[in-house]
Order: C-alpha cells, then structure tokens, then sequence
C-alpha cells in the first residue's frame, strides 16, 4: 500500500518531528516491508507560481499544435508573462502551475527564458508528471478551486512529500488504511494516535427514506447502510487535497463521487461504492446470486455467477459483484445527478472465494478479503456524505441501513503460554499498555481476558497476542537459547548410502544435474516403445506451464536425453551426467471424497489420503555420450561403449554390497542386443546398455551414447546395514587355465554361474581372459579362454585336487552347454 | 712375465704385475657389463690371483703365511677397487635410466574437468549435517502429495490465495486432492502422525510453484525445513537455533534479525534476515508453530509446541556463493556443477 507520510501524520501527534528513517525503521520492525521509499518533489525548486491563461495563440505552422499563452503570474513575478505550450486541454481564464525561468523540477529539469517556435518563452506550464505527482503527463495540469494568481505553488499545492509503499501481510486487513498504519506507527513512536473513525459521528439507524435496504445473505454480509442523494454535481472537480492524496496513492482521479469513495476507502478502509440512482429500481438488497446469473462488471467483462456467490441486486437485477466490483449498468457517470452510496460488511471467506472464482482483484475485495472493521460502514458513509455535500453541493434524500449486531470477541489471555513463547517474563502493566494501544481491552483482570477491538478479527488465540506483544516490545528483544544434545540416530540406510554414492559416481567423472519432472508425450513415445506408457500410466499436471510437457516423468531418461542436447548446443561434446530424482507412474489418482478430515485424521483417512498419491519412487540415471574423459595428448580418447554402461551399473551395485544377477534385456530405450538387466532375486533393479538407435536418433545424440537407469529407492533401501566380514585366505593359490569352445548364443555369464557352482568352496575366482572366432574353432561357435584360481583355507591344493576340480567343472559345463575343451 | 704365470704365490713381481692389471682393466670399465668380465677375469675363480692363491697349498709351511698375507693384501686391494667401480657405475646406470624416463609432466594436467556433486545437493547435504550433530534427523515425503498434507493441515484455509491456479500445480485435475507439493512442510505433518514426541527433524526436498523461469524464479526449487516439538519451546530456541544455524553456514560473523510476518501455520511468524556481505538479505521464514497445526493432528498443546523454521537452497546458493541467474542451476549445463565439485 502507497502511503504519504503526511498523510499518516495527520493522525499521529509526535513529541518530535520524525525523520524519514526512523518512520521507515518502525515500519520494518513491526512487520511491514517497506519495499520502496519515493521521496515526491525531490529537487523541487522556484519559482513556481500559480498562474491565470490570459489569451491563447494558436501556432499552426508547425508539425504539432502548439500555443503561445499569456499567462498571469501575479504582480510580484513580472506580471504576465509569455509562455509557449504544447499541450491543447486548457483555455482562458484556467488556472495553471507555471514554473519561472531559475525554477528546478525534480529529475533536475532547469527552467530558463529560451527562445521556440518563433516566440520567447519565459517559463513553462506544468503536467503533474511533471511536478512530480502521479505520471499524468496527457496535458497540463488545470488547477480548480480558490487560489491567488502568483502564491509559490510548492507550499500552496504541497508538492513535497514522501510516499513509503508497504507490503502489508494477509492477516492485517486493518493495515489497507491510513487509519490502521497511523495507529501502527503512532504506538511503535510513542506518538499520539488520533482515530480518524472518530472525527466522523456513526450513521443513524433509524430509516429516513431513500433508496431501502435489505440482507437476505446473512450469512455473507453484516451491515448495509445506503443513502440517497440528490443534485450531486457530477462534474466538480475534487478538492486538490483529495486529488492529490489519490494520486500519491497511486490512484488516478475519476469523478468526485469516485475519488470522495477511494479516499474514505483509503484513510479508514471500509470500501464504499456510489451507485447512480436513476440505474436502479426499487430497494436495494444483498442476496446470493443464482447460477448463471450475469453481471456485466465496471472493467466490462461480462461475468457469470454460480450458485451463492455474493450480489448486490436491485428489484430486477444484480448490480454488482459485492464487495469486488461494480457493474456497468448502475456506473456513475458525468450526468449523474442522484446517487446511493453503499457501504457495507462483507465476509472474508465469501469475498475471497468470489474474487478467486472471477480471478478478479480489486482494492474492494483485498481488503473484505483480509478483515474490514465491521463498525465503520456507519461511520464511513457519514464521511462520504459529508464530502459529497462540500464538494458536490448534494442534498441526502434519506438512509437506511441494517446494522447486524457485532459479536465481540475476546480472549482468555494465557501468560503462561506467553512466558514459553515470547522467553520475556513481562509485567502486566506494560502488557496492559501494550493491549490498550493496540485497541483491545482487559475486561477481567484475574483471569487477564482481553476484548480485541472491532478492527482486529485476525486476533483469536493466545498465540495471536503473543506476536502482537513481542511484535510492539519488538523481536530483538526475544532471547537467543540454542537447543542441543537431543537424541538423533543420524542418517537413515538409505540416506546414508545415497550420500556416500554420489562422491564415488562423481569421482568416476559423472556430472550431477537436477531435471525438472516435466515431459512431453512426444518425448515418452520417443524414449519407449509406442505406447509403453498410456495416459493412464503417466501422471498428468491439470495446469503444466507448457501445454507441451504436461507430464510427470516415468524415468529419468528423457530429462537427460533433453539436457544433453542442450550441453551438445553449448558445444560441451563429451559429457556423463547423472540425476538422482523422483519418477511418477501408476496413476492412482480420484478425485478426493468431499468428506472432510478429522483433527486428527483416522488411520482409515490416512490411507485414503495416500491411495490418492501416485506412485513415486526415487530413481538414479547415468547417460554418457561421446568420449571418456582422457587426455589426447597423452592417451586415444576412447569413445563410451556399451560395456561401459554395464561396469558401471556393476560397480554401483558392488560399492552397495549387493548380491544380483545380469542378464540380456530388450526393454527401450536400450538397444535390444546391448541391453543388461540387473536382477536382485527376482525384483528387477536396473537396466543398463548402448541405447536404441532410433533413440538417439530421435533424441539427436551422437552414435553409440549409452545409460543406465536403476530403482534407486530399492537399492538403497536393500542396502546392507551391516557387511559381515570373512577371513582373508593366506595358504597358496593354485592357478589354471582352461579354454572350452560353446556355441554363440551361450553367454559367458552363463559359463561362469556355472563354473562357480561347480567349483564349490575351493575355486576362487573365475575370469574370462579372451573370447576367440575363429580357425580351429567351428562356424557359429566361439573359444572361451577362462582362468581360474583355487585357494583352501587350511593347507597347500595338491595338484591332484585341483585337477579333480576341474573335471567336475569340464563335466558340468559340458552337461550344461555341450561345452568342449579347446586342444 | 714368469711362467707359469702367478703360480709362484711368493713371487712379488708376479704379484704387483697382477695388481697393475687389474687395476688398469677395473678403472676402465665403462658400464656394469663390463665390470662383470673384469670381475671374472681379474677376481674369478680362474684369476691368476685365485690360481696364485690355491699355489699356496704346496708350498713349505714356513713360507705359507708370508704368502698368504701377500697375496691377501692384494686381493683385498682389487675387490675395493671392485666394489668402489661397481657403486660408481651402478649410479651412472641409474641417472642413464632415470635421465631417459624424463616426462614433460605438465601434459598430465589436463584442463578437462572431473565429474561433480550439483551444488544444490552439496548445500543441502552441509545443512543436514549441520542439524544431525544437532540431533536432528532428515525426514522426507512424496512431491505428489494430497491437497489436506500440503494445505488443510498446514492451516491454509481453502480460499488462501496459495491455493489458487496461480502457484500451485494440480495433479489431474483441479479437484483431484492432490498437489505438487508447493512447499517441504506437508513432510511435517507426516512426521508428526507418524513419529514419537519428542520431534527434531529437517526435511529438505523439491518444492513446486507455476512461476515461469527466469533469472529469479523457477517453478521448481528446493527448500530446507526444521520443525521442533517438545515441551516448552518458543521463540528463543527457534532464534537459538537460527543463530547457530547461519553461523555453521555463513560464519561467525554473520548476523540475523527476526521481522514480524505471517504463516498460517506458524504464531508468531518471522522473517528471517541475515547481514552477509554488507547487507540485510531475506532468508527464510520461522515462527512458532500453530498450535492449530498440532491439534489437528492430535498433539496436546497444553504440553507441547514447536517452532519450524524453512528456506530456500537456490537463494541461499544464489546469495551465498554468488550465483547471478537460477537458470544455470536448472538448465544441466555441466559446466556449472562442474565449478564445484563435490562441495560448495
């Protein structure tokens, strides 16, 4: 909210004058951000003097119209004075803010005599943009009203001001006024507040005539009051103070009736809203609207209620969107001459839920929507009418109001639970000062039950007038106790794991980049099969930020494919980069049960709730394109090959301690002849392999990129918490070699499960040395050369032993694969 | 020369002939190769002063001590030289070898650049140590979660603007119940249903809000909550743990202010500030927690309160090790994670 200084001064007596920086300092502390200080005037010096058009000369030679004016600026400042202009909206007799030759407006715009357009101009007619005040700048300023030809127009029209914009927070709805700040500031300055609500008396209750009033919306709306008014001149100019206050705010000036209803608006916060009386027929009531109902509103949107929302309406029809905006067909217009002021207590809930539905903000409903003073309808219909008569000669035909009757509110205020939070032990006295200021009082002093004041319907807990007094003692006062040595188990298995492999992939020259979970369809299709994942299967965003990517991500692939592709545009060629992440599948989402929670929810809701949830598991992916990272000038930079894809997932799982299985996959997006499937019992873990050609193709890769996806939350929840350690062997190993011709097909995977377990406790360790094509070895066959280790715990291997060993494994491996020994 | 040669184990001449000899070969040896030969044919078995030697044997014993003692002397003399030749030429050999290995090492920095931890990852990991030797633990959650997790339960009234289209992203549809998650705190909720009082958890995860990205915001970030519930605790051990907090992080020097301000799950809210780097900076948002919060999940106020505290990690990245645009931290560009490390 804009707020002039000046303004808030008029309601807060200070024993000293204030500086600027110590009201902004206030402000900060007591929870409002001043998010921009705007020092109006700045740089502001004469003369500058108000002025009278004498006559006007047109000048129609150039490009532009353009007037060479005489201007009156009064005896003591040389009298009438020739001025050219370039702006056309004003005439004889107008009064203007004429700025002399030595004048300085701000932004440092010195005036002086010059010579334009074939005449001497000896000053300059002003705009407002120009004096500093709003950024009207369509004309020159027309000044209206009673002012002497020649008074120095800086202290006549106080061009001078400072303007702080404060963010006030969604609980302070009594803040959206100059009366809410006055009072603020008035208590953190020890100031005397002045209430501006009561320099006005309260509306009448009784009916006297007008335009009647009636709330069928009790519920919705508290108050009502209306009143009637005749002979309003439309077209008077508002005073200067109220323009120019509404335009320190950052309002523009409408019409009289508008700006009286803005600036009451402003100083008290209650939203006023004046109807032309001619527009509407009959009474005016507050009621719900019926569905599909129209309004057509002041910004000309034609809107379409539902069912219960908030209307103000006629005998005939809804005239305006309570509480938010007006509708066209009452507006206010230049010949308007009989007007009803409404003004009346909306609720938060209905206001907010309104202006939500209609996406529809207005200065009306942010303050209904956070909390208006249910007390100030009366009074500040009152203001408006008075205004209304001063400066638009109106005449009240009569008013009616109802008046709800106000709930109280108070709050048995628990000290002991302010002791806890606040740290201070503070003496009654200075809360009950503290409370009295902010407008509550103490109505029963033992068990200390505080009366919160009309304005403060944020105010219902202990905990809420613990933040009152600690936000006026101030929270630098709170003190600084760190609480420590509580008992933690520290990370968790999983946590744990995950922590300690990162280093270890990133040490193998992984990059880790963060994705976001947004992915197109078109990018699904193209990583997997064609409807692998159907709508159903996938997550959907009911709002995406791009209509393309709509999606969840089921894998992690398609967000590395994408950020590849952008690394490759940046020209970084060769990268491995890892994401570990969320993915989204099984969509098990309803609509949730309109049935509302209970405090504390079920064991049965709980689980409700969850059955709602999609499926989610955390997932690690590797994608490494173009070259390992090497040196060329000392080594081949060596391109990733498949195998590469596949060792890695290996040494991933033996970092974890894990027991599993590889065997030769199919699944997209891998290629279906380099493609590994990790196994631990018979859950499927991970999937690694040189990808699909069509994929990379698709994904614009270069040739033979590889990845590896796993379930991560499986490995690491499958973790071992504890490795159970053997004894290290120290009797001699027995070598031996053994080379044995299989068909094709048979992997050497195989080969060795089956050597392992033939081997039993004395083999060791099983390797193949060399794969051989060739002469000496059939068509579709191949030469396995595999070397072996034996090792006993308690003696030397005998060679007999050995060799027995071996037989047993020869034997099996010739049962199992038809396998021959290679001579 | 004498015939046969050296078999007179008394003849001095013969003797000082041999020691000439061999002196001579010895000294002229060029590599060990060669000091092998000379060692064998001036040293060996079949040396003239080994064959000198075994003539000792013959001769009368009054005479075999004067020979030996002779012919010892001599010996002595050619297996120093030996020796004194053997270490000079084994050092020569060494620096030849050495001197022929000799590598330009500056090509072994390469400029290429290593794998590395995303900083975002590395920030987080620094505040959960931090708060586990606090006594801490981590808790997470799903990022799809239901609405009454994310907002009933959190005290966010249904028409709370943090609800509308504008911020938070529905799943399905916009009367699905379910959310990505717009902030960490539905986490704990589950932590308060779920686990033992008392409770010292942070919970740092991705967060979703629809902003568009751009050099300040991005519709996914992450954020670092604390939540505490034991009894008696306010506002001084929330601001205790705050200060402990930024000083781990930002140094001893740092300093913090609490602000008024507003959650709705949180009575009193601040804000939390820090001065770093010459000036006031907007970190986080605290307070205690609501107890409306604790009773809607069963928690007896008149016992228990809590305070929780949160923040962003990509601002506190942003300000704390002077990242100019969000966007490098989300657009997986290498290079930028690649500037840190494993750490940050």
């Amino acid at each position: 909210m804009k707020v002039p200084i000046s303004w808030i001064n008029e309601f807060v007596q200070f024993s000293d004058q204030l500086e600027v920086e110590a009201i902004v300092s206030a402000f900060i502390q007591l929870g409002f951000e001043v998010e921009e200080i705007d020092y109006v005037g700045q740089g502001i010096s004469g003369p500058i003097v108000i002025g009278r058009v004498t006559a006007i000369e047109e000048l129609s030679e150039f490009k532009k119209p353009i007037r060479y004016c005489q201007v009156d600026v009064g005896a003591s400042n040389g009298g009438i004075r020739g001025i050219v202009c370039g702006a056309t909206n004003f005439k004889v007799g107008d009064l203007v803010i004429t700025a002399l030759p030595g004048a300085e407006l701000p932004g440092g715009f010195k005036i002086a005599q010059r010579e334009t357009y074939g005449h001497i101009s000896d000053g300059m007619i002003c705009s407002l943009r120009e004096i500093g005040i709003g950024e009207d700048h369509s004309g020159i300023f027309v000044l209206d009203g009673n002012f002497e030809i020649g008074t120095d127009a800086i202290s006549t029209l106080d061009l001078l001001d400072v303007v702080l914009d404060l963010a006030v927070l969604p609980d302070r709805g009594y803040a959206l006024s100059i009366r809410g700040l006055a009072r603020e500031l008035a208590i953190a300055t020890k100031g005397t507040f002045v209430d501006p609500a009561s320099l006005h008396e309260a509306f009448p209750k009784s009916k006297t005539g007008g335009v009647a009033a009636a709330i069928s919306a009790k519920d919705d709306c508290q108050s009502l009051v209306l009143t009637t008014l005749k002979n309003v001149n439309s077209t008077a100019v508002t005073p200067w103070y109220i323009q120019r206050r509404l335009l320190l705010a950052g309002m523009r000036s409408i019409s009289i009736a508008v700006d009286i209803t803005n600036y009451i608006m402003l100083e008290t916060g209650q939203p006023l809203h004046a109807f032309d009386k001619s527009k509407i027929s009959g009474s005016i009531e507050i009621r719900y609207s019926n569905a599909n109902e129209e309004i057509e509103t002041l910004d000309h949107v034609l809107r379409v209620l539902g069912n219960n929302e908030l209307v103000v309406a006629d005998k005939s029809k809804g005239l305006s969107l309570a509480g938010i905006m007006g509708g066209a067909s009452s507006e206010v217009t230049a010949s308007t001459s009989n007007l009803v002021i409404e003004a009346a207590h909306f609720s938060a809930e209905k206001t907010s839920e309104t202006a939500r539905r209609h996406i529809l903000s207005s200065e009306a409903s942010r303050r209904f929507e956070r909390g208006v003073d249910p007390q100030l309808p009366a009074i500040a219909s009152n203001y408006a009418v008075k205004l209304l008569i001063e400066h638009a000669g109106a005449e009240v035909v009569g008013r009616n109001a109802v008046i709800g009757k106000e709930k109280m509110q108070t709050i048995a205020f628990n000290l002991d639970q302010l002791q806890v939070i606040s740290g201070i032990n503070f003496e009654k006295e200075n809360l009950q000062r503290i409370l009295n200021d902010l407008g509550c009082q103490i109505i029963d002093y033992d068990n200390f039950v505080v009366q919160i004041p009309s304005w403060r319907p944020d105010l219902l807990t202990t905990n809420d007038l613990a933040e009152e007094i600690l936000r006026i003692s101030g929270y630098d006062q709170i003190p600084s106790v760190l609480i420590g040595g509580q008992i933690g188990k520290g990370y968790s298995l999983p946590q744990r794991l995950e922590r300690q492999l990162k280093p270890l992939l990133a040490a193998k020259g992984f990059v880790e980049i963060l994705n976001y979970p947004f992915v197109s369809q078109e990018d699904i299709d193209l990583a997997f099969s064609e409807g692998f994942y159907t709508v159903d299967d996938l997550v959907k965003i009911a709002n995406p930020l791009s209509e393309k990517e709509p999606f969840l991500r089921p894998s992690l692939l398609p967000g590395l494919f994408a950020a590849a592709k952008r690394n490759l545009g940046r020209n970084n060629l060769d990268l491995a980069v890892f994401e570990s992440g969320t993915v989204f599948t099984n969509q098990k989402v309803q609509s949730a049960s309109k049935s509302k929670i209970s405090t504390p929810p079920s064991a049965s809701e709980l689980a409700q709730l969850d059955a709602m949830i999609p499926q989610q598991q955390k997932s690690l992916a590797i994608l490494m394109i173009g070259k390992k990272i090497t040196n060329p000038a000392l080594t081949n930079l060596e391109a990733w090959q498949w195998s590469d894809a596949i060792s890695t997932g290996v040494e991933i799982m033996k970092l974890l301690n894990l027991s599993f299985e590889v065997v030769a996959g199919t699944a997209m997006p891998w290629h279906p002849g380099r493609c590994a499937e990790f196994w631990i019992g018979d859950q499927l873990v991970g999937i690694a392999g040189e990808l699909h050609p069509r994929v990379i193709e698709g994904f614009e890769l270069p040739a033979r990129a590889i990845a590896i996806e796993m379930n991560f939350d499986y490995l690491l929840e499958n973790g071992v918490a504890v490795v159970p350690a053997e004894p290290l062997l120290m009797m001699p190993v027995a070598k031996e070699d053994l080379a044995i011709v299989v068909t094709d097909s048979v992997p050497a995977g195989a080969v060795l499960k089956s050597i392992r377990a033939a081997g039993g406790t004395l083999l060791e360790q099983a390797r193949v040395f060399d794969v051989y094509k060739g002469e000496q070895v059939p068509v579709g066959h191949k030469s396995l050369a595999i070397s072996l280790r034996f090792r006993a715990p308690d003696r030397t291997l005998t060679t007999e032993e050995v060799s027995a060993v071996k037989t047993d494994i020869l034997k099996q491996l010739e049962k199992e694969f038809a396998a021959k020994l290679r001579i | 020369m004498s015939t046969p040669a050296g078999n007179d184990p008394l003849n001095l001449a013969d003797l000082a002939e041999f020691r000439a000899k061999a002196e001579l070969a010895i000294k002229s040896t060029k590599s060990l190769e060669d000091l092998k030969a000379v060692r064998i044919n001036h040293a060996g078995d079949k040396s003239p002063i080994a064959l000198a030697n075994r003539a000792i044997a013959k001769l009368p014993a009054a005479d075999k001590a004067k020979a030996g003692a002779l012919i010892g002397e001599v010996r002595e003399f050619i297996n120093q030289l030996l020796n004194e030749q053997l270490q000079r030429l084994t050092v020569a050999r060494n620096m030849e070898i050495i001197e022929s290995e000799r590598v330009d090492i500056s090509l072994a920095v390469d400029q290429t650049r290593p794998g590395a931890i995303h900083p975002l990852t590395t920030v987080m990991n620094r505040i959960s140590d931090i708060f586990i030797a606090m006594g801490y633990e981590v808790a997470d959650g799903p990022e799809a979660e239901a609405e009454w997790f994310n907002f009933d339960a959190l005290n966010i009234p249904a028409n709370h603007p943090a609800r509308s289209m504008q911020d938070t992203f529905y799943v399905n549809d916009k009367n699905s119940g379910v959310v990505l998650r717009t902030q960490t705190s539905p986490v704990q909720i589950r932590t308060l249903l779920n686990r033992e009082l008392p409770i010292y958890i942070i919970s740092p995860g991705k967060v979703f809000r629809s902003d568009e990205l751009d050099q300040t915001h991005t519709p996914v970030f992450h954020q670092v909550e604390g939540l505490v519930v034991d009894k008696g605790i306010g506002m001084p051990h929330l601001k205790g743990t705050i200060n402990h907090f930024a000083k781990t992080m930002f140094g001893e020097d740092v300093k913090t202010r609490l602000r008024p301000s507003y959650f709705p799950f949180t009575e009193p809210s601040a804000e939390i500030d820090i001065f770093f780097n010459g000036k006031w900076i907007e970190w986080g948002g605290c307070g205690v927690v609501n107890p409306k919060v604790l009773q809607g999940v069963g928690i007896d106020t008149d016992v228990y309160s809590g305070f929780a505290f949160g923040m962003g990690i990509e601002r506190t990245l942003m300000f704390r090790n002077g990242v100019t645009d969000m966007r490098d931290m989300v657009e997986g560009d290498i290079r930028f994670s690649q500037m840190f490390g494993v750490i940050s």
